[in-house]
């Protein structure tokens, strides 16, 4: 009695985070919508300003990044509190504030309604969540196995990608799948720095789900959170792929 | 490092930007002098202070709410630990599934579910539980946030749980036996011990929620009402209006919504430090 008591209790709470996924698949099976998704080219061109977007941001967040995350996770020095801190700023104070005072220098530069201005402020965004995790990954890395490849003659370049990179891979990917989630989240600071002219997914489809089309919006979420989880997907099987080759001792580290 | 210029460059500097533009300084039309004035200005006025009540009433009921809530599914997913009703895995992962979704679309599907002629009123009428919509409450941009506060909830309680659940992970093996043995039944273990235990990391997660619900746009803007509008809705349409003389005084409330937001991030670090040293004692 109990035990069925404790399943139709967990069956309820299933179906409470279910539901609004359920009210989701309901209101995107609509051919007409689809259609009219289909034959808009704007679908076509958000959807690859948006992985591009993504995939800059990724890029930048790996190459300023993770020479941060290796001084911070090794070195001691002065001011390395501080340096800490403003890296993580971007989490504590709400981004739309910076984005709104930045604006003008933008125009400035020119960078304002452009698409490398938009990288730009998503790599801001997501760098402390990628530091942090590559952070992590160099905590755990000797620094000894580096001092060996020196010995043994390797040169800077061949250090980092043969002792240094295989080891700090799966914190590496770990973080860029975070970069992802968050450049794909954002929607309010695209459309201050992009001004509407840099489309992205969630910019297209806010004008349908605050009052606009129901529907379309429906499908434009699904469309929005199957190119998301594809993109995860993609990252995390490469991960599992180098765990697996870990196991097996393919890489020598 | 470059990432230190890179970070000045494009977030500190439109921080303090807009910092000097809220005390009159750096102003791009009328001449620039340091002044209060602004800040009198908005503090006093009473669209702001609507917003800063709905704002603070959003975030206060909606975190509590999500705190409880969070307990109640702990209790449950404690419970299944020990009793083994679910096997595998699947029930954690789909309470989790809410983090994989942005705020845009989880506010989106907390208005077409609750629509007053959207999923659950539909179904309530097909299965001939109410006559019509139209006796469907409305609870989607209502005055009272009632659908703001049901997507935070929804948002957010993962959040909570998968902070928490390591920690009643490692007490189920370590100090059950030692209950058991003191005839503590599985209840008042949960309450007395295990909850405690997770104490810091439930409070951490709640000053998270509250800063982030403070700087929140997405949801209220698509689940709110047009008065009073959340303190980042009313930020926003201001900046969008495009008025350069009411610049300093938007900047005003971009400068209050960052402070209370600090000051939550600060709250977390400290509670974060306190955390990790009492666990090395704790666990030892």
């Amino acid at each position: 009695m109990k035990r069925l008591g404790m399943k139709l209790i967990g069956v309820i709470i299933m179906i409470c985070f279910i539901l609004p996924f359920g009210a989701l698949i309901y209101e995107s099976l609509n051919f007409d919508s689809w259609l009219y998704i289909i034959n808009d080219k704007k679908t076509y061109d958000a959807s690859i300003t948006t992985v591009i977007t993504a995939m800059l941001t990724l890029f930048l967040n790996i190459m300023l990044g993770t020479p941060a995350a290796n001084i911070l996770a090794r070195k001691n020095f002065k001011g390395k509190k501080i340096i800490q801190g403003l890296v993580f700023l971007p989490l504590i104070i709400p981004s739309f504030v910076t984005s709104m005072g930045i604006y003008f220098t933008f125009i400035r530069l020119g960078l304002s309604e452009t698409l490398i201005g938009v990288v730009f402020i998503h790599t801001v965004l997501t760098l402390p969540y990628y530091i942090h995790s590559t952070t992590i990954g160099y905590g755990t890395l000797n620094e000894n196995y580096e001092i060996v490849g020196k010995m043994l003659g390797a040169n800077r370049i061949q250090r980092f990608f043969y002792i240094t990179l295989p080891h700090i891979m799966p914190s590496v990917i770990a973080g860029g799948s975070l970069v992802i989630i968050v450049s794909f989240a954002q929607y309010l600071n695209t459309l201050i720095i992009g001004g509407g002219k840099v489309l992205t997914i969630p910019i297209l489809m806010f004008p349908y789900i605050s009052g606009g089309n129901i529907k379309v919006g429906a499908v434009y979420s699904v469309l929005y959170i199957f190119i998301n989880f594809s993109l995860l997907f993609i990252l995390e099987r490469k991960l599992k792929r180098i765990y697996n080759k870990k196991m097996t001792g393919d890489i020598v580290w | 490092m470059p990432v230190i210029l890179f970070i000045t460059l494009f977030f500190v500097y439109g921080f303090i930007y807009g910092l000097l533009q809220s005390f009159g300084l750096n102003k791009i039309i009328g001449k620039s002098e340091f002044t209060l004035k602004y800040y009198m200005e908005v503090l006093g006025s009473e669209s702001f202070l609507d917003s800063l009540v709905f704002t603070s009433k959003m975030a206060i009921c909606s975190s509590m709410l999500s705190l409880l809530v969070s307990i109640g599914l702990l209790f449950f997913l404690y419970m299944n630990i020990k009793g083994r009703y679910f096997k595998g895995n699947y029930l954690k992962k789909i309470i989790e599934s809410p983090l994989l979704v942005p705020y845009l679309v989880a506010s989106y599907l907390i208005l077409i579910l609750l629509l007053q002629n959207g999923f659950i009123s539909r179904c309530l009428v097909a299965t001939g539980l109410i006559e019509s919509y139209r006796e469907f409450p409305i609870i989607t941009n209502d005055e009272k946030g009632i659908g703001i506060m049901l997507t935070y909830i929804w948002k957010t309680c993962p959040f909570v749980v998968m902070m928490s659940f390591p920690v009643l992970q490692r007490i189920n093996k370590k100090w059950d036996s030692v209950a058991y043995i003191f005839g503590v039944g599985k209840i008042r273990f949960f309450f007395e011990v295990a909850l405690p235990l997770m104490g810091p990391s439930l409070l951490m997660s709640f000053f998270i929620i509250i800063a982030y619900m403070f700087t929140a746009f997405e949801t209220p803007y698509i689940l709110g009402v047009t008065y009073p509008k959340a303190l980042a809705v009313m930020a926003y349409d201001m900046y969008s209006k495009g008025n350069l003389a009411d610049r300093p005084n938007l900047m005003v409330i971009n400068m209050f919504i960052s402070l209370v937001s600090m000051t939550g991030g600060v709250l977390v670090y400290c509670l974060h430090r306190f955390t990790v040293g009492k666990n090395q004692r704790a666990w030892d």
